[in-house]
């Protein structure tokens, strides 16, 4: 049985604990930080790149906790591949909740290039190519920051929380280290998107405060996905004190409106948000008289489990 | 079928340490790495390669065609 999170909100329904997926909806729109957050609709079908992104951090993340438990990189190659193929078939469960051997088939991924072959050739790709880095990953507490889990405070009475993939030294300095994929080409543009960026900034800043020491940025290892092929490049993005006290006080300010939104149960839309990034997962609904949007989202949409910032990832 | 398309299609659960299909997969992934690395934009992907013109006619031969 799953253990039971403690809720992001507090006695009054207003949220306290924030991640930077959560902060992006309240700075993206308040009517999709409610759809999302508040009311808990998602589109029917999972997104294969959150699937195919997922599955990718988790096999580098793993394969790193092997290395520090000094398993050599043919050893941890191994096991992360076999996790992997073993993730993405989808199996009967038993009554438990463990896969049933012999049972169900391969993840078929509605995206030609994210597919089940490509991840796992992604995988090994990078392990290969990065296998003498000279990334060091740094430790805490005796264990190595792999897969942080993180929740600080960053203001009176709010948490910011998250999931670091790595802590690292690199040239003498501290960086948080990310995973990106990608089917776009991977330039110097590619790059320059993460700054300004949310999620970016808020590793730095949570890295700095579990450290307690100086952290540059953030160092991206993106994997452009081909059909035929899988390439890498690493790339960084730095904050300065300045910058990451910036971004602070506008988080703050978006987490306020979201937290003034929910206290008064009025969410506005932001037209200007609807068709950025391929066009929200909203915007058909948005679209429709208010008075048929309940019917619709019943209809198209399903409500998961509670987006929880405090739960492990 | 190609050797690694018919992993792919197995079971994870059911491969063995006998089997060695995870290395078999592994070793088959590094050397299209070393393909891709040596400038075949299309070593990494998963499509069945087309037969050539060559290949195909090969395939249709027989000893029995041969009269000495």
């Amino acid at each position: 049985m799953s253990p039971i999170l403690p809720s992001p909100f507090n006695e009054d329904g207003v949220q306290f604990a924030w991640d930077s997926t959560s902060i992006n909806w309240a700075q993206t729109c308040l009517r999709m930080y409610q759809y999302n957050m508040i009311e808990r609709w998602s589109p029917e079908t999972k997104s294969p790149h959150l699937l195919f992104g997922g599955w990718y951090a988790t096999a580098l993340e793993h394969y790193h906790q092997h290395r520090a438990k000094e398993l050599s990189h043919n050893e941890a190659t191994h096991l992360v591949i076999h996790e992997a193929l073993i993730a993405t078939w989808d199996h009967d469960l038993d009554e438990t909740g463990i896969p049933v051997p012999e049972t169900g088939a391969p993840w078929q991924s509605i995206d030609n290039v994210k597919t089940r072959e490509n991840l796992i050739r992604t995988i090994v790709w990078y392990l290969e190519e990065f296998q003498h880095s000279e990334t060091k990953t740094l430790i805490l507490n005796g264990t190595p920051a792999v897969e942080q889990t993180f929740a600080v405070e960053f203001a009176d009475n709010l948490l910011l929380c998250g999931h670091m993939d790595r802590l690292v030294e690199y040239s003498g300095e501290y960086y948080v280290q990310d995973q990106k994929t990608t089917k776009t080409t991977l330039s110097p543009r590619f790059f320059e998107g993460f700054s300004p960026n949310t999620q970016m900034s808020a590793y730095t800043l949570a890295g700095q405060i579990i450290l307690q020491s100086p952290v540059s940025g953030v160092m991206i290892d993106a994997a452009q996905i081909a059909v035929g092929f899988s390439r890498f490049e690493r790339g960084f993005t730095f904050r300065t004190e300045q910058n990451l006290e910036e971004w602070r006080v506008d988080a703050l300010h978006a987490i306020k409106q979201a937290q003034d939104a929910t206290r008064n149960n009025y969410f506005p839309q932001n037209p200007a948000s609807c068709h950025n990034y391929g066009g929200c997962a909203y915007r058909h609904v948005c679209a429709r008289s208010p008075h048929v949007r309940p019917q619709f989202l019943k209809g198209s949409y399903i409500q998961r489990d509670q987006w929880n910032p405090l739960e492990s990832r | 079928m190609s050797d690694l398309a018919d992993l792919f299609s197995r079971d994870p659960l059911s491969y063995t340490k006998e089997g060695g299909e995870v290395d078999k997969i592994i070793e088959a992934l590094r050397s299209q790495r070393h393909l891709f690395k040596l400038g075949n934009m299309s070593a990494g992907s998963a499509k069945p390669k087309k037969k050539t013109a060559t290949a195909a006619a090969a395939e249709k031969l027989s000893l029995d065609d041969i009269t000495l």
